[in-house]
């Protein structure tokens, strides 16, 4: 089992530094000169003489990489070019928001996923089983934007309950009933993909696990329905957990479509804004931050799963 | 004990089951032929994209065309089927042109990336472990980013553009694809034929192309079809947020975001790009759904 | 079954006094799961110093029970996996060597019969397309004439070509597949085949159809055969010498008639006595062999059928034994059968010998 633990962490690490040379050659990619995108033309020659020495141009790729790469781990992110502050400090900001919708949306995903998903599984063949599947796998084929300006038309214009946009009041953690009814169109919005996902995922599990001859002996054993439900979730339950924690990193590392909808301070903002300013150093950091999130859950999903089921060690 | 030396060793009158010989793709197209929700959502498909490749010819007006006299007429406006955007240009006849370029975006990157992506995965799936381990470690690299995000961020480098939305998910889809084929390529090098095969001092690629791939099209023509309902949302999400089609070309996801402004006027108006989307990638998942049955396949997840 | 056939094929080299298979010292370790970062290095023991010999036009049976090695032996003569250590010598040539024959002019002479499985035959494939393989892509023969072999093969095992060459695996009986499989094999046109057990998955009328087969084909197209099964009443059948295989090692090999009437390895002879008989005074009452399969992991030492043997004493927990001769062409691992090798029956047992 350690042993498993370790090779995994060798593997992430290694993912990680692949995760990073992509990172820093986002900026290679842009055609034409990095320095021309950062400034305007006009600039005079001392700012990008000075620009060039502090980001390093002038010096070799490979000492580039390195460099910046010893700066993002020990936190330095660089500064943005258009808001002159530190990119870490705004990036955590965002990421709190991105989580504060991120967190719930997958909870309620998860939740009303696994629900359908099993419903449906356990009436197979029945007019509930092909509702519940509708359901799921619209869940999945919606562009959630859409859905997300949906809801925004139904519950803020047509009916206006709630707020169109933004995130209300101060920012952090909603500490009133005002800044809660912000959350609710962003989090349902967010949630629909996940509990599509989930909801086919925990439908065909429980399908294969229910036509096994174990749930049947324990109905000749006499046990309540209740019960056999609970066990056969249990053996459903692997691959369920390790697709739910990708789906929750998708929904941090993917929030910037519905962020963009709701106008919600998150890190997908962050990111889409600098893409649209040319502010690379924030790009950089909001790419590698996230990616790095997104590989650390996998290993977590990995290790829990090989913790779960012995079988998964390989 | 039987006695082993009388039975007779040839059975001239010894014959096959049924009647004609039926391959494993006339048994697919069989079983898809009785499958009538498959049957119906390739009909409104092959609707969706007649519409786009006729597009001249299926819409009103010019897509280009507007006048601010008419700007966000409801549905339903004689002379206007689904009534005018923001700027006045007929809705339908957008959405139909609109169809040309979201289905391209939409469905040229899958293509790509399943012919290099499948060809890695194969050269990957039989080829040496270290072969094996030198593409899929690089994939994993890739894997590593969430689907949205990477796109998003090489469009936002790269720029915006048909072009380079093609290009930024063909780099997107290439990861799963090879992933998938991968793992569907080891599956069949296990099994006794292939043995056979090699055993047969065969070439590499003869063995390849006629003994894997044949097992492994099945799987892949499934998972690519589900990622075509994935690319169309995509590509919409990246000219929604400015970084794929460029206006005043009517693309789906364009239109999306052009009409939220006229959300508070004209509430149907501003929904109906989104349907179209909604509706085409409901189509290509059914259908991914409708050729696993056929197929009877449990794809790796 | 019958003597070999007088006829010389054109491609022999040595006469019928050189066997045409030569295996020397056969040994294959694979690594346990999750040995990697492990101190101790745990190697699962599939092969561990196999030696026989096949002489031209016989047949050569190799019985054991599961896990015994028998089909890793049998994909390590073809190359399938690669050995680590030991010679393969075919008809005088060494598999491998500089002077000798490569592994692609090793498997034009020597082919196999797989068990018959849904993942033996190609479900993608036609039946013509299936035997057609081998000669189109590795003897590069055109489509036509590979095609003209297909259909002459399937006749020569049985099947109308008319009837079978354009259908598909899975609308053939196991039978069926079975000749199928057997055609592919012969298509290459070898000298020896390997049949790995080729007939257990089949009802037993059918079973004795494809052995008659068997036998037709080996005499008319004067075939050697390896043949490996696990059961015994097959192997008696079929077999002029017979091999007896225990945990990755030879524990017995010699005429086959001589081994089936006396065994002397107690392992043969538990197997022997374990078959079911028809016979109602010969009940099985006790189960001849005691105790559970070891784990091939980690083997006992010396000899590997101590742990279950009923004369097992301490000199078999520290050498393992060699085969030594102990008749004409009868071998056997056991020190019960060696004198002098330190077990208390040893010079008893050859004294009591004939």
């Amino acid at each position: 089992m350690v042993r498993f633990v370790l090779l995994r962490l060798l593997h992430t690490v290694l993912i990680l530094f692949g995760v990073s040379i992509v990172a820093f050659s986002l900026i290679h990619l842009i055609p034409g000169n990095p320095l021309d995108i950062l400034l305007p033309p006009e600039a005079p020659k001392e700012v990008v003489e000075r620009l060039k020495v502090e980001f390093g141009f002038d010096k070799p790729l490979y000492v580039q990489y390195l460099a910046w790469l010893g700066r993002v781990l020990s936190g330095n992110l660089g500064t943005s070019v258009f808001t002159g502050l530190r990119v870490t400090g705004e990036l955590l900001n965002a990421l709190g928001n991105t989580f504060m919708l991120a967190v719930p949306a997958a909870l309620l995903g998860f939740s009303l996923g696994t629900t359908l998903g099993t419903l449906a599984a356990f009436n197979h063949g029945r007019a509930l089983d092909k509702v519940f599947s509708v359901i799921t796998i619209l869940g999945l084929s919606m562009p959630h934007y859409w859905l997300g300006i949906a809801l925004v038309v139904v519950f803020a214009v047509i009916w206006p309950l709630l707020p169109a946009a933004g995130m209300g009041g101060t920012g952090g953690f909603p500490t009133s009933w005002e800044e809660l009814r912000c959350l609710i169109l962003p989090v349902v919005t967010l949630s629909m993909i996940p509990m599509g996902v989930i909801g086919r995922l925990v439908r065909s599990t429980v399908l294969e696990v229910i036509s096994q001859e174990f749930p049947t002996a324990l109905e000749a054993k006499g046990l309540r329905r209740r019960r056999i439900v609970f066990h056969v979730l249990k053996n459903a339950a692997p691959p369920a957990l390790a697709i739910m924690g990708l789906q929750l990193g998708y929904l941090v590392g993917g929030s910037i479509l519905v962020e963009t909808v709701f106008n919600w301070p998150g890190s997908g903002q962050f990111m889409n804004l600098a893409i649209f300013r040319r502010d690379i150093p924030v790009l950089q950091g909001t790419v590698v931050v996230l990616a790095s999130f997104f590989v650390l859950i996998n290993l977590l999903v990995d290790v829990m799963q090989a913790l779960i089921d012995p079988r998964m060690r390989r | 004990m039987v006695d082993l030396a009388a039975a007779p060793s040839s059975l001239a009158f010894d014959e096959p089951q049924g009647a004609e010989p039926r391959s494993y793709w006339s048994t697919v197209a069989d079983r898809l032929k009785r499958d009538r929700l498959t049957i119906g959502v390739a009909t409104v498909l092959l609707l969706i994209i007649a519409l786009a490749v006729f597009a001249p010819w299926a819409a009103t007006h010019d897509p280009l065309q507007g006048s601010v006299l008419r700007r966000l007429k409801p549905v339903g406006t004689p002379g206007y089927l689904l009534g005018t955007d923001e700027t006045g240009r007929d809705i339908w006849s957008r959405l139909v042109y609109g169809g040309r370029l979201s289905l391209v975006c939409g469905i040229t990157p899958v293509l790509l990336a399943t012919l290099i992506g499948g060809t890695l995965g194969l050269v990957a799936g039989i080829g040496s472990r270290f072969v094996n381990m030198l593409i899929m470690r690089v994939v994993d690299v890739f894997y590593a980013f969430p689907s949205v995000l990477l796109a998003i961020a090489i469009c936002g480098v790269i720029g915006a553009g048909i072009g380079n939305t093609i290009l930024s998910l063909t780099i997107v889809f290439t990861a799963p694809i090879v992933r998938v084929t991968e793992s569907l390529a080891t599956q069949v090098k296990g099994r006794d034929f292939v043995e056979a095969a090699r055993a047969s001092a065969a070439p590499l690629p003869a063995i390849i192309l006629r003994q894997v791939l044949p097992n492994v099209l099945g799987g892949m023509l499934v998972y690519a079809t589900s990622l075509v309902s994935i690319s169309i949302i995509l590509s919409a999400g990246l000219s929604f947020l400015g970084l794929g089609v460029t206006p005043p070309n009517p693309e789906w996801g364009l239109m999306l975001n052009a009409l939220r402004q006229a959300i508070f006027v004209n509430p149907l108006v501003a929904a109906l790009p989104g349907v179209a989307i909604l509706i085409t990638s409901l189509c290509f998942n059914l259908l991914s759904d409708g050729l696993r049955s056929a197929m009877d396949i449990k794809l790796p997840a | 079954m019958s003597a070999p056939h007088r006829l010389i094929d054109p491609r022999d080299r040595g006469g019928p006094a050189q066997p045409l298979l030569l295996v020397r010292d056969l040994k294959k370790y694979f690594p346990a799961k999750g040995h990697l970062l492990t101190s101790r290095r745990e190697m699962v023991q599939a092969v561990d110093g196999v030696s026989f010999s096949v002489m031209k036009g016989t047949t050569l049976g190799v019985v054991g029970e599961s896990g015994c090695g028998k089909s890793t032996t049998a994909r390590l003569l073809l190359h399938l996996i690669e050995p680590d250590a030991g010679d393969i010598v075919f008809d005088g040539d060494g598999v491998g060597d500089p002077q000798g024959i490569s592994v692609r002019e090793l498997r034009l002479q020597m082919q196999m019969v797989f068990q018959d499985s849904y993942s033996s035959l190609n479900p993608r494939a036609t039946v013509a397309d299936i035997i057609a393989f081998g000669p189109r892509s590795a003897k590069k023969l055109s489509p036509p004439a590979s095609r003209e072999r297909a259909e002459r093969l399937l006749d020569q095992v049985g099947l109308q070509p008319s009837l079978f060459a354009r259908r598909y695996p899975h609308e053939l009986s196991g039978g069926q597949r079975q000749r199928v499989n057997i055609a592919r094999a012969l298509a290459l046109e070898p000298r020896l085949l390997i049949l790995d057990e080729a007939v257990s998955a089949l009802d037993k009328s059918v079973e004795a159809q494809i052995l008659n087969l068997l036998d037709d084909l080996r005499r008319n197209l004067n075939l050697t055969y390896l043949f490996i099964s696990h059961d015994l009443n097959v192997i008696r059948h079929v077999s002029d010498r017979v091999v007896v295989m225990y945990l990755g090692r030879i524990v017995e090999a010699g005429q086959a008639e001589a081994i089936f009437r006396r065994p002397h390895h107690p392992y043969t002879r538990a197997l022997l006595r374990a078959m079911p008989s028809m016979d109602p005074d010969r009940r099985t009452d006790v189960s001849p062999l005691t105790g559970d399969p070891p784990n091939p992991i980690n083997p006992p030492s010396g000899c590997r059928f101590r742990t279950r043997c009923a004369f097992a004493e301490a000199v078999c927990a520290r050498e393992p034994p060699t085969l030594a001769v102990i008749g004409n062409d009868h071998d056997v691992a056991c020190h019960m059968m060696v004198p002098g090798s330190g077990h208390s029956r040893a010079d008893a047992v050859a004294a009591a010998d004939d």
